[in-house]
């Protein structure tokens, strides 16, 4: 069990520091990459969430800010500095606290929500041996922390003092609990057959077998459970009840505005990161590359699965899921909050309990 | 380092669990219950219970809290910004409270901890699952019926007639 | 149970024929960007007449233009202006001093200098009170009637608030102080330090914000700089003011454009005015390689545009002009008018036949007498009413026809005399690339709207598109397909 907490750790061993100083450390470095992965992941995304919603209602989306003077093609890198100038608006902007807040949970708030994306970078690996820190535990460690946000969104919502605020987080948060739990089942499938919930194991397993997705056809329908759930799961679009803008102006980010929204936008796109690189993980194979799904190639191209590719297959496999996310963002209309609980306990629930038992007898039999 | 990490957890939980007890607003109440909890949580960890610990956090961060801040925010007035708690019989609460302590303190000194060497992070999960499936299936399955007996009371609560 | 599973089914293939609708449009081989890139890409002017009179021209578009060489600084427009929008100073210069301000084009001899003629368009209403007084006819409206004098702007937009008001006077410090104008400029320097103050007091850039007022004057450029920079026109052959705008040296381009304007007001055509223009330069002493080829470049693209449909709509146009204000004055034949006849039910009748006459376009009043005479609800106070209509009418009518008979020659003349038909523009979405298809429905948009020929539209085409360096193999071969009328 390798990972970067225990490299570095061995790897700054010549310093001589005491244990104290040198975890400390270690922390900071880990805690600067996750906060360098999460602006990055943000702000690309932004621009590729423009680009593609742009794409798909036939206009070219942002097109005239570039990166110091370098503006790009004429379609896709057209505006290619658009998010970086936003995010500089938003840290410039005013902060506004409402007369009538709570201002302690305000400000607590978005701390809550980011920190629980931040803490759950700490146990996801982007490639193998990439992980801050190696957990035995990685997905149930993943799936926990994931669940930490929700209060965030709640006590956002409520020390808002507002009442679209309020309504949003309500809705955000029964969304958020309901969604969880199929996720869980989904999850669990995988735990079930691979028999670990580390998730270097579970690609071992995936490496010795095949992917998880093709394991067997309640595998295949447990990812797409898995996949819908979390799009849900991050309040995005057709499940974007909880900041429905046409009813609830923006849910409970309403009364946010400036860095503390920034954090909130951070934290949401995240999120989408998480779900995408477990999923990909998980179901699709992680670190190990397509090629291993047909068996035509000669033996020297896997190469192309060595350990300095893991981490562009994980970041392949994540970005086409995020596109697909995005993709249904701008296909789907929002969906009325009885549909959305519908979907969730009346079809995914029962279906991923079935599916958990049907895989349970697939492994008796196989 | 681990020391002062430690002695850092409990003063957190310790003083949370303080706040929860002595604000006078609810909500407050149950946002420092949340840094208890997590203070729990890395306590756990000390004691090298990754899974507890996560259980920890899925269990009461993510369900029991949620359903606590709930809980208050439906009873009392939504919309009021400052849901105030009242104390009262505080000598009959106090004289309980210090009942309990004492009892807690007694239990403390008096179990014969098993102290073992530092262990390696080996998987806990694995044993976990299994005593839960042989030694103590009966407890477990009680409480999956507790639990069970709770949704349907809850699904039947909250229908109309 | 077996509905519930059949929801399930038709959700997941909803699912599945949304995603697909998204990823069409995504990968996008059929269809246009809807959206405008606004100010690189601009649609053309509308050719929407909405003026004083419907058949005159523009005016939403156009804008007061003063040809200050021939303004005498009588003042008479400034006086007439009912919002003030127009302000001009002049300097006298003393008797007896040599200086020779100039003649107007009408052989007058000017006897000031104009140190100061600002047109805030912004609060321009677009009266035109202003050009009928002046003695020169050297303020107008653009456009229309006076387009040879001025192209129609393309749009308003500034990006300063004052970037509204023009500065039409071109006289130099120097002639203004030789002028004796001495205490005006000191009092303009004035006015202006007060001003940069205040706008330093905003916190705004000085440095972006040139002052519309003072510019021409600080830079000594004689013209150029009173028109607004967003001026664009789409007839790409024709040899425009704009074209002059490759010179680089300002002082050159400040002449060249003189001499055209000149030119142009003289009527002539295209290559008499690069001649013009040549002569001007070589005169001032300006002739340099870079700005002789410019001109071999334009007299190169020949203006063919100036498409003879275009004259001949407007001369028979011209003719119904004095016809329409004379209807105007009269009284027209209106619904309300009926509300005169006292009877209820006469009044109903008489509506009725009045809007069924107007449906189908007959004489309203000949309909309505009609309606009452059956109806026996004919008395003589509605037959006086009737009759003082029926002159009116009369009237009326004539203009309209002769309007009628404008706009079907216009059509007749607009009709394309080439050899095949236009192609049609869903023919273009061959093309690949987005945005060249883009431009290229653009052009053909434009050329179709003027009237052009297969062939014409086809080489507006490629002109068009190499320019933009758009170009390529598969286009061409699409181009050349159209071209042998498949």
């Amino acid at each position: 069990m390798t990972s970067i907490f225990d490299s570095l750790q061995e790897s700054l061993a010549f310093l001589n520091l005491d244990l104290f100083m040198l975890l400390s450390l270690i922390s900071l470095l880990g805690g600067t990459v996750i906060f360098l992965v999460m602006a990055v992941n943000a702000l690309v995304a932004v621009y590729f969430e423009r680009k593609v919603s742009a794409f798909m209602q036939d206009r070219l989306g942002p097109m005239e800010v570039g990166i110091l003077g370098f503006k790009g093609g004429k379609k896709f890198w057209g505006g290619i500095g658009q998010t970086l100038a936003d995010a500089i608006k938003l840290l410039t902007k005013e902060d506004i606290l409402p007369k009538s807040s709570d201002k302690f949970l305000m400000i607590l708030a978005p701390f809550i929500i980011f920190s629980g994306a931040f803490l759950t970078f700490i146990g996801l690996p982007f490639a193998q041996n990439i992980v801050i820190s190696d957990f035995n535990i990685g997905l149930f460690y993943i799936v926990a922390m994931s669940s930490v946000g929700v209060i965030g969104i709640i006590l956002a919502g409520w020390s808002s003092n507002n009442k679209w605020s309020l309504y949003g987080a309500m809705r955000a948060a029964a969304q958020i609990i309901s969604y969880e739990i199929p996720i869980g089942l989904s999850l669990l499938l995988v735990v079930i057959v691979s028999g670990s919930l580390h998730l270097g194991d579970i690609v071992q397993w995936q490496e010795t077998n095949r992917w998880f997705i093709f394991h067997s056809p309640f595998a295949f329908l447990a990812f797409f459970i898995y996949f819908i759930s979390t799009v849900a799961e991050t309040n995005r679009t057709p499940f974007d009840i909880p900041e429905a803008e046409s009813e609830l102006v923006a849910g409970w980010m309403t009364e946010y505005s400036g860095f503390r929204w920034a954090l909130f936008f951070l934290s949401e796109y995240a999120n989408m990161l998480i779900v995408c690189i477990v999923a990909s993980i998980v179901f699709l194979g992680g670190w190990l590359s397509p090629l291993h799904l047909i068996n035509i190639f000669p033996e020297s191209w896997y190469i192309l699965d060595g350990p300095a590719l893991g981490f562009f297959w994980v970041s392949l496999k994540a970005v086409i899921l995020i596109f697909v996310m995005m993709w249904f963002r701008w296909t789907f209309p929002r969906l009325r909050v009885d549909q959305l609980m519908y979907v969730c306990w009346k079809v995914f629930i029962p279906f991923a309990l079935a599916n958990l038992f049907f895989v349970s007898l697939w492994e008796l039999i196989f | 380092m681990a020391e002062y990490l430690f002695l850092f957890m409990a003063a957190l939980v310790i003083a949370s669990a303080f706040w929860v007890v002595f604000s006078p607003n609810l909500i407050h109440s149950a946002v420092s219950l949340l840094f208890t909890l997590f203070g729990t949580a890395g306590l756990y960890v000390f004691l090298y219970a990754d899974f507890i610990a996560a259980t920890q956090i899925v269990i009461y961060v993510g369900g029991i809290l949620v359903l606590i801040i709930f809980g208050v925010m439906l009873t009392s007035k939504i919309d009021s910004p400052s849901i105030a708690s009242s104390s009262a019989n505080q000598f009959i609460g106090g004289m309980g409270a210090f009942a309990i302590f004492v009892m807690q303190v007694a239990v403390i000194f008096n179990t014969p901890w098993n102290i073992g060497s530092e262990q390696s992070r080996d998987a806990t999960v694995g044993s976990i699952g299994k005593l839960l499936l042989t030694d103590y299936l009966l407890p477990f399955e009680i409480i999956s019926i507790l639990l069970l007996a709770a949704l349907m009371g809850a699904a039947l609560l909250s229908r109309r007639n | 149970m077996s509905e519930y599973l059949n929801n399930i089914v038709y959700g997941v293939k909803s699912f599945l024929t949304g995603m697909k609708l998204t990823m069409d449009h995504f990968r996008n081989k059929k269809e246009l960007v809807a959206t405008l890139q606004y100010p690189h890409e601009k649609w053309p002017v509308p050719e929407r007449n909405i003026g004083f009179n419907h058949s005159e021209y523009n005016l939403i578009r156009s804008r007061l233009h003063v040809d200050i060489d021939d303004c005498i600084a009588c003042m008479q427009c400034e006086r007439a202006c009912p919002v003030d929008c127009i302000k001009i100073d002049s300097i006298k210069p003393p008797k007896g001093s040599e200086i020779d301000c100039g003649m107007t084009s009408n052989d007058t001899q000017k006897k000031m200098i104009v140190s100061r003629f600002t047109i805030d368009m912004s609060e321009c209403m677009y009266c035109n009170l202003c050009v009928f007084p002046c003695p020169e006819d050297c303020i107008y409206m653009v456009g229309g009637p006076n387009a040879e004098k001025h192209e129609i702007d393309y749009e308003f937009s500034q990006y300063k608030r004052d970037g509204m008001i023009f500065e039409f006077a071109d006289a130099t410090d120097e002639a203004i102080r030789d002028a004796g104008g001495e205490k005006w400029l000191d009092q303009r320097d004035v006015k202006l330090a007060k001003h940069n103050d205040g706008v330093e007091l905003k916190g705004e850039v000085k440095s972006v914000k040139p002052d519309p007022i003072t510019a021409p004057i600080k830079t000594d450029t004689p013209i150029s700089t009173a028109k607004p920079a967003t001026q664009t026109s789409e007839s790409s052959g024709e040899l425009e003011i704009k074209s002059f705008n490759d010179i680089s040296d300002k002082m050159c381009r400040g002449i060249a454009k003189k001499a055209f304007m000149a030119a142009k007001r003289g009527g002539k055509d295209a290559v008499a005015i690069l001649a013009d223009v040549a002569q001007a330069l070589s005169d001032a002493g300006k002739m340099s390689d870079e700005i002789q080829s410019i001109l071999d470049g334009l007299s190169a693209s020949p203006s063919k545009a100036v498409a003879p449909a275009v004259e001949a709509g407007g001369d028979v146009k011209v003719e119904s002009v004095p016809d329409a204000p004379e209807a105007v004055e009269m009284k027209e034949f209106d619904i309300k008018d009926l509300n005169a006849i006292e009877d209820k039910m006469a009044r109903g009748t008489a509506k009725k036949a009045f809007i069924a006459a107007k449906r189908s376009g007959e004489d309203k009043v000949e309909a309505v007498r009609k309606a009452l005479t059956d109806a026996g609800k004919l008395d003589t106070a509605t037959e006086d009413l009737l009759n003082s209509f029926s002159g009116a009418a009369a009237k009326v009518s004539a203009p309209v026809e002769a309007e009628k008979l404008a706009e079907s020659t216009e059509e007749a003349v607009v009709e394309p005399v080439g050899d095949l038909p236009l192609f049609e523009i869903a023919d273009l979405n061959g093309i690949d690339d987005k945005m060249t298809r883009g431009m290229a429905k653009k052009i053909f948009m434009a050329g179709k709207r003027t009237g052009k020929t297969r062939t014409e539209v086809i080489a507006d085409l490629r002109a068009g598109l190499t320019e933009a360096g758009k170009l390529d193999d598969a286009t061409n071969t699409i181009l050349n397909k159209l071209g042998s009328g498949n």
